[in-house]
């Protein structure tokens, strides 16, 4: 593996160096109380570093919330919306669990019929990640997304004086080599303090998912009484999915011009906990009750997208339990549905 | 094809949302160019009332008379399109209809009487309603997407997602569940980009429930963070107060005060 | 036209992308149901168009928006594509208001379509209700066309009334046929003038005979009559391998993509939207 030291007071000459690469996108918050977010970065000095979490994943730069596909016209039929996908972007701040995801998006929209639009932007961004220290709500560790070996450019790992880096791609090593009088050459002692910090972060898990048997045990579980007692307490908003560096479900919807002529055709984040998620013409709906659609939710990260793709659907990032207005969460309800706790 | 017959119709109500469409200034004339606009008062003076393809009503209806200009425009038009929240659920004028009609006139109007009023209802309490735009307010952009969907041929397409799932997406501190305050955002319908959340207020409700409100957990939630059910139902209902959603919760604060017992 | 900025992997072909096809033909069935014959205006695509019974394709009304439909032309005779529209949702009841010689989007085929080479010398037994007769009109052409294939084709087809039964025309000129048994029942009857049977699809299963060891059932019929027609098989000694069904499912990009057809861990669009009777047995909510 490729590695280098970056100096902790060269980092905001090194951010101001990648923003000559491409646009530049970190962690930064949101107003004086908001939450962490990534957006663009102006002044370096506005990143943030140790961030807990993003309050929307990375997902939002590969997927956009809109996401125009196609103009379309009665003269030209639909036209491909490509602009802005060769935009040149470094995504910087990046953690583990979020990567992870990233890899999970990946199989969906690279794998079979590739996804164009998705594609591209991959493509075009750097992802450059950062270690971090799990709060009370983070699993990553439970289900493999707590260390990534692939899926960055660079990752850089917080020491006492600066920051390891490990150099996970060509593209990256170039970014190193550009502004190399920033960073010097590793030392056993970066090493030694490289082991220590990650053996400390290791132990520092406080929420931990069992994950053994797991689809198996929701497949027994198919039909327990408690989605139906969980959907209740659901408001429906969705917005585990939005926050879901995982869920990528879309719906398309067209918009006409007045004139009638023309229009656009965009895709929008979906969520399967809407009531119109399988709704077909007609009127039926796959899934009536709440209880329904909270355990597929559950399902496909669980037990139906690890049955398909070999991976855990969930990263163990802790948004849908930090943001969920219920205080629906996901661990407690697989614990109940292992029987370790009653409800 | 000639040109849709379009009737503009303002019932009880501010007229805010046929104020809406007079400010979609850089499309005005794209839109009177696409429509043979019969009649409009709030912006036309000499209205022909004839059969129409597509009436859109706003305000609830709060008179005898909204009632026979309701039920006259029905008949006449292929379509009807009911705008903002007075008219899809009775708005902030049918707050009090739990109360008694009586005793609100004597107390509003005293001796001088206003014997005209009916309690105010949204226009499907009283004829078929084909489409409904919410919102206190209605918001331009669904307006125009509304419209050009109408010119198309087409209904438009409903918002099944509440203001919380617009609200997360602009990437907003949760009011709710981080701050605590009485937030009506998870069983509000979206469409509006989480307007007043994102301007660190509250959702007041003004668009009206999404369909399939979990109004029993909401309620739940708020009397959790400290709010009284009285509060709660005035604020969940102050711009729908929907019957069946008040038992809901009624139903709701029986059980809770049950389970504290 | 505007020049596409997009990379070489955006450029080269996009799943999503709606082919321009012509309406040729749109033959009014019943009250809101109609066949509509299709044409790539890219004669070179259209060639290049192969499917199987069975398959779907995803049909754009432009200004409206897309939406998956089963191909009931059978691709053993090329050159357009045939759907059954029923005027149920917005795209559908759009593609109803065009006339002949308008354009439409069509992308795929999509989904695995009927395991045609599996079912080489067995016995088809065709089981349809509403307008689950589309996709196996296809299919019942594919095994006609060509006959020497198969052995005994069966259709059991029920419809809502009379006026609802689809391909009423030439399914009358098939009963005339020796090699194939065409059985077809309405719901109800009250207008009259219907002189076959009445009453649900199930009914045509009395006095049936059917040799289960040789024959594949392929059930097409509303998603909630499903578990009505799959007893009248496993009392006939249908195994589960031997049931294929066709589910209807909201999809909205047709490629494995959007979520909204998951079953479990299969996509209804990719692994379906023909899946066997053993499938449905394990993954819950699929029927």
């Amino acid at each position: 593996m490729q590695t280098a030291f970056l100096f902790r007071e060269k980092l905001g000459q090194f951010l101001a160096g990648l923003r000559r690469v491409g646009t530049l996108l970190a962690p930064q918050r949101r107003g004086k109380e908001g939450h962490h977010a990534f957006s663009e970065v102006e002044d370096p000095q506005e990143v943030v570093l140790d961030y807990t979490r993003t309050l929307l994943p990375l997902k939002k730069y590969f997927l956009p919330p809109q996401d125009l596909l196609f103009r379309f016209s009665v003269a030209e039929g639909y036209q491909m919306a490509a602009e802005g996908l060769a935009e040149k972007r470094i995504v910087f701040g990046v953690h583990s669990c979020d990567l992870r995801a990233l890899q999970n998006l990946d199989l969906v929209f690279l794998g079979g019929y590739p996804d164009p639009y998705y594609a591209a932007r991959r493509e075009n961004t750097l992802l450059i990640g950062v270690s971090c220290t799990p709060d009370e709500l983070c699993f990553c560790a439970s289900v493999g997304a707590d260390s990534v070996t692939e899926g960055y450019d660079l990752f850089l790992t917080e020491l006492e004086d600066g920051y390891f880096v490990e150099i996970g791609s060509s593209a990256g090593n170039d970014l190193v080599q550009e502004q190399k009088e920033l960073f010097r050459e590793v030392t056993d002692e970066d090493v030694a303090a490289f082991k220590r910090r990650f053996k400390a972060r290791h132990q520092s898990f406080r929420r931990h998912l069992e994950t053994s048997g797991l689809p198996r045990i929701m497949s027994l579980e198919h039909a327990s009484s408690i989605w139906a007692s969980r959907g209740e307490e659901c408001l429906g908003c969705g917005g585990c999915s939005m926050v879901c560096p995982t869920c990528y479900c879309f719906s398309v919807a067209e918009v006409p011009n007045l004139d009638g002529q023309s229009g656009v055709r965009y895709r929008q984040w979906d969520s399967c906990l809407f009531k119109d998620y399988s709704v077909v013409a007609g009127g039926h709906n796959f899934r009536p009750q709440r209880g329904e659609r909270l355990r597929q939710r559950i399902f496909h990260k669980h037990k139906d997208f690890p049955e398909r793709y070999g991976r855990s659907g969930c990263v163990g990032c802790g948004r849908c339990i930090a943001f969920c207005p219920a205080g629906l969460d996901v661990t407690e309800i697989i614990r109940q549905l292992r029987g370790e706790i009653i409800a | 094809m000639a040109k849709p017959r379009i009737g503009i119709y303002g019932l009880t109500g501010c007229a805010g949302d046929e104020l809406v469409l007079l400010n979609c200034e850089d499309e005005l004339l794209e839109i009177v160019a696409a429509v043979d606009l019969k009649s409009f008062v709030t912006a036309q003076s000499h209205p022909e009332e004839c059969e129409l393809d597509v009436a859109f009503v706003g305000g609830a209806v709060a008179q005898p008379h909204d009632r026979e200009v309701l039920l006259d425009v029905r008949r006449r038009a292929g379509l009807l399109i009911a705008i903002g929240t007075c008219a899809v659920w009775g708005g902030v004028a049918g707050a009090k209809n739990d109360q008694d009609r009586a005793a609100l006139k004597r107390l509003v109007y005293r001796e001088a009487g206003y014997p005209e009023s009916l309690p105010p209802q949204p226009l499907s309490a009283y004829v078929q309603v084909d489409f409904s735009l919410p919102g206190c307010p209605i918001e331009k952009k669904q307006l125009l997407y509304s419209l050009a969907a109408l010119l198309h041929g087409d209904l438009p397409q409903r918002i099944g997602y509440p203001v919380c799932t617009e609200c997360r997406i602009a990437e907003n501190v949760c009011l709710l569940k981080e701050r605590g305050l009485l937030c009506c955002g998870p069983l509000t319908q979206g469409g509006c980009g989480a307007r007043c959340p994102s301007h660190n207020r509250p959702c007041a409700g003004c668009r009206g429930p999404v369909e399939e409100a979990n109004v029993a957990a909401e309620y739940r939630i708020l009397l959790e963070k400290g709010y009284g059910p009285e509060e709660i139902v005035r604020r969940l209902g102050t711009f729908a107060r929907v019957p069946h959603l008040v038992e809901l919760m009624e139903k709701e604060g029986k059980k809770h005060a049950q389970d504290i017992a | 036209m505007r020049e596409a900025t997009a990379p070489a992997a955006a450029a080269a072909e996009n799943p999503y992308q709606p082919h321009r096809a012509k309406l040729v033909k749109l033959e009014p069935f019943t009250a809101d149901t109609a066949l509509l014959r299709l044409e790539f205006l890219d004669r070179e695509r259209g060639e290049r168009f192969t499917y199987r019974p069975g398959q779907f394709i995803q049909v754009s009304a432009l200004g409206t928006g897309e939406a998956p439909i089963s191909l009931c032309s059978s691709p053993t005779r090329p050159g357009y594509l045939e759907i059954c529209v029923r005027r149920v949702g917005r795209v559908t009841q759009a593609l109803h208001r065009l006339s002949p010689g308008a354009l439409v989007g069509v992308r795929g085929p999509y989904g695995n379509g009927f395991p045609v080479e599996k079912m080489r010398g067995k016995d088809l037994l065709l089981i349809a209700g509403g307008l689950g007769m589309a996709p196996l009109r296809s299919l019942l052409w594919y095994a006609l066309d060509r006959r020497g294939d198969f052995g005994r084709v069966t259709l059991l087809y029920g419809a809502r009334t009379p006026r609802d039964v689809l391909f009423r025309g030439e399914l009358q000129e098939l009963e005339n046929r020796s090699d194939v048994r065409i059985l077809i029942t309405v719901d109800r009857n009250e207008e009259g003038g219907w002189p076959g049977r009445v009453g649900v699809v199930t009914t045509l299963f009395e006095g049936l005979e059917v040799d289960s060891a040789r024959t594949v059932a392929v059930i097409c019929v509303p998603p909630v009559a499903f578990k009505f027609v799959v007893p009248k098989l496993l009392e006939r000694n249908f195994k589960g391998e031997q049931i294929l069904m066709s589910l209807e499912r909201k999809m909205q990009c047709g490629i494995g993509k959007c979520g909204n057809c998951n079953v479990g861990s299969k996509h209804t669009c990719l692994d379906g939207p023909v899946f066997t009777y053993w499938d449905a047995m394990n993954v819950p909510g699929m029927i």
